[in-house]
């Protein structure tokens, strides 16, 4: 790329909660630590990474009960196998390859549930009980059901790629890593997802009235 | 005949310059940069998917509970290497287990080694016991019976006979006749 085309300065990062690790080589000593057996640097990837990882899960499966029970046991699997980790600058997607597969172990097994439990809806919104009283909670609402509807549109590489680049904020390249698959499919799945994003007319009005 | 060869409005490059910008040549990101239809179009459909994510983490709950971890240091179970070193050693420790019952089992007498002798006596026992079941099979009722089945009596047993006819009526049958 030559240097006289300027990079376009329109953000798509959504917030990110370990902002103190601007600097990789800060993450890479710490977790190169962690990895020797130094329970407080694992400790101090917690405290950063603890929130992400949450919502991480929290977004694709919708109850803060469950999502917080799975990040415990993200992190006491990420605690157990951080030895294993060779390379630490692969942290990263490597803990959000364990969340992933925390979350599809837990999907599958509530598919499992659901063939012998009639669920009701009220069961199934129990995570949003909490939130019910606010004065946000039907924009809140508003949001999280155009979201549900657009994603359940496409398919589900399309929606797991989408999720990571724009919910999770993870680059290309750590999405790819997640998703063990190569870059130019992970492009593709998500140029296919903005595609329709772009045309999904219910989730852009709604972010369309925000925009400034 | 003249050609353009500048790029044109493609909402395709836009979004190809939102998944990931260096995959486009300079000639299309100037183009977007400059075209006021595609740096719109770019602006609002960033913009958008930007707004996406700050709203989805602005409407999730915090984490509430703090993450516990195991009070030991990293199980042994997901150390490197640890997989082979255990498996080798569970491997090893039930092989010590069962010599030790075998062993065991041997001392207390459980297990003890066969010779051919013992082998001919079982077969000994095996074969009287096959003889006797023959002669159940042949003579199904009980010796007692036996002394008093029809075959025997048709034989010359002179005390059955008595017992049926006694003699002394025998012999008044014989005087009357006579008289």
């Amino acid at each position: 790329m030559p240097a006289d085309v300027e990079r376009m300065s329109v953000s798509v990062e959504p917030v990110d909660h370990a902002a103190e690790f601007r600097d990789p080589s800060d993450l890479a000593a710490l977790v190169e630590k962690a990895a020797a057996g130094d329970r407080l640097a694992f400790e101090r990837l917690v405290d950063s990474y603890h929130g992400r990882i949450f919502s991480m899960v929290y977004y694709r499966i919708m109850s803060r009960m469950d999502a917080e029970d799975i990040t415990q046991d993200v992190f006491v699997k990420a605690f157990g196998g951080i030895g294993s980790l060779k390379n630490p600058e692969l942290f990263r997607p490597w803990l959000y390859r364990i969340a992933l597969n925390a979350v599809n172990d837990f999907l599958r097994k509530k598919r499992l549930r659901s063939i012998f439990t009639v669920f009701t809806r009220e069961q199934e919104d129990a995570g949003f009980a909490e939130r019910r009283t606010g004065p946000d909670y039907l924009e809140r609402k508003e949001f999280w059901d155009s979201l549900s509807k657009f994603l359940s549109r496409i398919s589900a590489s399309e929606r797991e790629v989408f999720r990571q680049r724009f919910l999770d904020g993870l680059s290309i390249r750590e999405i790819s890593q997640v998703m063990g698959k190569n870059e130019s499919t992970i492009k593709t799945h998500l140029y296919r997802a903005v595609e329709k994003f772009r045309r999904e007319t219910e989730l852009s009005m709604l972010l369309q009235e925000e925009m400034p | 005949m003249s050609h353009d060869k500048r790029p044109q409005c493609d909402i395709g490059q836009v979004i190809r310059s939102i998944v990931d910008e260096n995959d486009l040549s300079p000639e299309h990101l100037r183009h977007i940069e400059e075209c006021p239809v595609c740096s719109e179009e770019r602006r609002i459909l960033a913009g958008r998917l930007g707004l996406l994510g700050r709203r989805a983490a602005e409407y999730s709950p915090l984490p509430a509970r703090r993450i516990v971890l195991p009070q030991e240091d990293h199980p042994l179970l997901l150390r490197p290497g640890s997989g082979w070193r255990l498996a080798f050693g569970t491997a090893a420790g039930f092989a010590a287990v069962v010599l030790a019952a075998a062993w065991i089992m041997f001392r207390a007498g459980f297990v003890t080694p066969v010779s051919h002798l013992d082998v001919a006596g079982e077969m000994a026992r095996d074969e009287a016991l096959m003889a006797e079941i023959s002669m159940l099979e042949e003579n199904p009722l009980p010796e007692a019976y036996r002394d008093i089945s029809p075959e025997i009596i048709s034989e010359t047993d002179e005390d059955i006979f008595d017992f049926i006819v006694p003699v002394s009526s025998l012999d008044r049958w014989s005087r009357g006749k006579e008289a």
